[in-house]
């Protein structure tokens, strides 16, 4: 009874989970807290939930995977407000399963849709590869200020389309043309100078996958270490990224995209058995690049159509 | 009034409006259709609000950039950094 019922249990936590895999021996699922409808761009940081189990629905007990997340590529005629995160690598990242289970904290950057590549390995060599599609839809606050901004275009098009219309049979005007118009600021409170944990980032910037590398020196047992690592954007004060007490091998490191020109702290705190925590602290200024002028296009050539469409109708209007 | 028939403005009529037009008119000698008149002055509105929305929506600035650099990103279609 206690069997059937854990299997029960084990079989409703599998059905939470959204995307199951079914590789020859491994099931690989994924999931976000909060749920993929409910994630939005720059809101709140969601949980992303892997867990890897046998053919027999047990989770593995040892086992790592290698994460590879890619931002949505470019719409087809506008563009986010983040053009060069478009179609750009996010994430890389090997993160050991713990009960089969690796999970991660990240703030999305863009709406769209975003590609997950999973690859398992098992300590006994057996390997599972697997890649999740997932969208993610822009924040609705947004869709009702580009509403609003796009409405006030179009009265501002409408007043000057009647302004410029002249009474039926008042004509005749004479115009003349008038026109004469990262760095890395190695914060190196870097923790703790502490000789023990070195924590190193590359130079950022915006576009590109940056090194970020964690490394625990004089480790009394590497193989028995937690690390804690979490990035948070400054101005936002939001946390893009976080693992929680991950197993690591004495040093971690991943390739991080920082999606915005901002200022980012990385918090890192390393733990082994029998000594304190060690905390390791840098902040780095991303460099920021100007948008490509394609991706600016479309969004000015919308609001200067939505200015005639306004001229057009409030001549229309008028006579 | 100026009118395209008349080809000369009646000032005691018209004291007060179209001063520019009437100001041309004497100066360059030259004269328009009301249609064309209208899209003369519609191009240059556009050319003056295009330019403005991309000096305030567009432009690296950094005075402009930074004081609108929440709108940029709360329009969802217009880039930035």
């Amino acid at each position: 009874m206690i069997r059937l019922s854990a299997l029960a249990s084990l079989g409703f936590a599998l059905s939470l989970f959204v995307s199951p895999v079914w590789a020859d021996e491994l099931n690989v699922y994924f999931k976000t807290t909060p749920g993929f409808e409910q994630l939005r761009p720059y809101a709140d940081p969601a949980i992303l939930s892997l867990l890897v189990t046998d053919a027999n629905g047990r989770p593995l007990r040892e086992g790592s995977v290698a994460l590879r997340l890619d931002a949505p590529r470019s719409g087809v005629f506008f563009s986010t407000d983040f053009p060069w995160v478009e179609g750009t690598r996010l994430q890389e990242v090997q993160l050991n399963l713990r009960q089969g289970r690796a999970n991660w904290k990240y703030l999305f950057p863009i709406r769209g849709e975003y590609r997950l590549a999973v690859s398992v390995s098992m300590a006994d060599g057996r390997k599972a590869n697997k890649e999740f599609t997932f969208n993610v839809r822009e924040n609705e606050k947004k869709w009702a200020a580009l509403a609003t901004f796009t409405a006030g275009l179009f009265c501002l098009g409408l007043i000057a389309g009647r302004v410029f219309t002249a009474a039926p049979k008042q004509a005749a005007i004479i115009i003349f043309a008038l026109l004469s118009t990262s760095r890395v600021r190695a914060d190196t409170n870097s923790g703790p100078k502490d000789a023990s944990a070195v924590l190193e980032v590359a130079p950022a910037t915006v576009g590109r996958p940056t090194v970020v590398r964690w490394r625990l020196n004089n480790a009394v047992d590497p193989s028995r270490v937690l690390l804690s690592l979490a990035i948070v954007h400054l101005e936002k004060g939001k946390t893009v990224f976080e693992v929680e007490r991950i197993p690591v091998p004495g040093e971690f490191t991943m390739n991080f995209q920082f999606t915005d020109g901002a200022e980012y702290r990385l918090v890192a705190v390393g733990e082994q058995p029998g000594s304190m925590p060690i905390r390791t602290e840098k902040t780095i200024s991303v460099t920021a690049l100007e948008p490509p002028t394609k991706a600016m296009i479309p969004a000015f050539g919308y609001f200067i159509a939505l200015i005639a469409a306004g001229l057009i109708a409030g001549r229309w209007s008028k006579r | 009034m100026l009118d395209s028939s008349s080809r000369s403005y009646d000032y005691e009529i018209d004291p007060e409006e179209h001063t520019v037009e009437r100001t041309v008119h004497a100066w360059l000698g030259l004269g328009v259709s009301e249609q064309t008149s209208f899209l003369i002055k519609s191009a240059i509105f556009l050319f003056f609000t295009g330019a403005t929305l991309f000096f305030a929506l567009g432009a690296s600035y950094p005075a402009v950039h930074d004081s609108l650099h929440n709108v940029r990103h709360a329009l969802a279609i217009v880039p930035c950094h």
